[in-house]
């Protein structure tokens, strides 16, 4: 005669070794979930440090206020962080100027036009343009896109923010199209079918029904496409140039956060001196600018969410 | 009483639908653009790759 449920539990309870792995697991797990949470304390401590040790030497208010990034300056080094952030907000806005139509439209098409044969096979191709490194978009900007730019407006400098913009731009519309889509297709069925029973068209279903049901994942998945560019390096150390300005001019060289840290770790500063303290300094800003646009996306994510 | 203006409908049937059909075509559009962007990189690294690997830099 087989056991009853009760008696098998009871029979478990007794083995020892199985109570000490029931109490083993979740520590383990804990302490392995616990390996991220550190290492982010780790690194956000460290910023924090080493940023406090480059503002015992130079001016909090300078550093945020001043338009004149110069620190490898034979006379007196100035560290206005504002160019830096210029360039950084230049190829941000070309980026999202590029990625949110192609990237939204790109998602209304699949989600509402494509058959479900060409959203199978589109979507995924798509989003192998995320997967390609983004030292190969450097190259692609440097040798292919600026070129065409020259040709087509001479005026053009071999290193601009322009065409570091538009090929950050491509790299996110994956990002911004993959995850409308997503939103758009979570939106019920019957919603959908509501609007063109109705006699809506699809377009009409799309704007004034789909889109303001998705509206939370749109927007959350422009913001982290935002967030992505704004902390894009290889792209732009290739192809921007690194001549930190504060200006309103796209056709020149320019320099932005993420491309001024790989100029100094590359080794133009010693261990030690203000330059390589401002890194720090640098990254906890452009920290600071990635997290504000990560709090943004979890809020307007939250806001306008739809439950169906 | 009339809730819905028959000839209306029809009237204004013509343009919505052309409004959706454009649209569909910048949908599309914007569709191409990702892809063709896709396709010109793949493109560009597969040409200068097979150039490098002749010795052609």
């Amino acid at each position: 005669m087989r056991p009853s449920v009760q008696e098998m539990i009871a029979q478990s309870k007794g083995k020892k070794s199985k109570k000490i792995i029931e109490k083993i697991i979740p520590i383990l797990l804990f302490l392995i979930a616990s390996v991220s949470v550190l290492t982010t304390i780790g690194i956000v401590l460290t910023l924090i440090v080493e940023t406090f040790t480059f503002f015992s030497r130079v001016s909090f208010f300078d550093f945020i206020t001043g338009t004149t990034w110069l620190p490898f300056s034979n006379k007196e080094a100035q560290y206005g962080i504002l160019p830096l952030i210029i360039g950084t907000l230049k190829i941000t806005a070309i980026a999202v100027s590029v990625a949110v139509p192609i990237g939204i439209g790109a998602a209304i098409y699949l989600s509402e036009y494509a058959s479900e044969t060409v959203r199978r096979i589109v979507k995924p191709v798509l989003e192998i343009l995320a997967g390609v490194p983004t030292i190969v978009y450097g190259f692609f900007a440097l040798t292919f896109v600026t070129p065409v730019l020259q040709g087509l407006f001479p005026e053009i400098k071999i290193f601009n923010a322009i065409s570091p913009g538009i090929v950050v731009g491509i790299m996110i519309i994956p990002m911004i199209a993959s995850l409308s889509e997503d939103a758009m297709s979570s939106v019920p069925r019957q919603i959908r079918d509501g609007a063109l029973a109705m006699g809506s068209t699809k377009f009409e279903v799309a704007i004034k029904v789909i889109l303001p049901a998705a509206l939370s994942g749109i927007v959350a998945s422009v913001v982290l496409a935002v967030s992505r560019a704004i902390g894009e390096t290889m792209i732009v150390s290739l192809a921007a140039g690194s001549t930190p300005r504060f200006d309103g001019d796209f056709t020149g060289s320019i320099q932005t956060m993420t491309s001024y840290i790989v100029q100094v770790s590359k080794g133009d500063a010693g261990y030690g001196t203000t330059i390589y303290y401002s890194i720090y300094a640098v990254g906890f800003t452009l920290f600071i600018f990635t997290m504000l646009m990560n709090i943004l996306a979890t809020y307007v994510s939250k806001r306008f969410k739809e439950e169906y | 009483m009339r809730y819905v203006d028959h000839d209306l409908v029809v009237k204004r049937m013509g343009s919505r639908k052309i409004v959706n059909f454009l649209f569909k075509g910048l949908f599309m559009l914007a569709t191409t653009i990702a892809l063709l962007a896709l396709a010109i990189l793949l493109y560009r690294i597969i040409t200068q790759g097979a150039e490098i690997s002749r010795g052609n830099f």
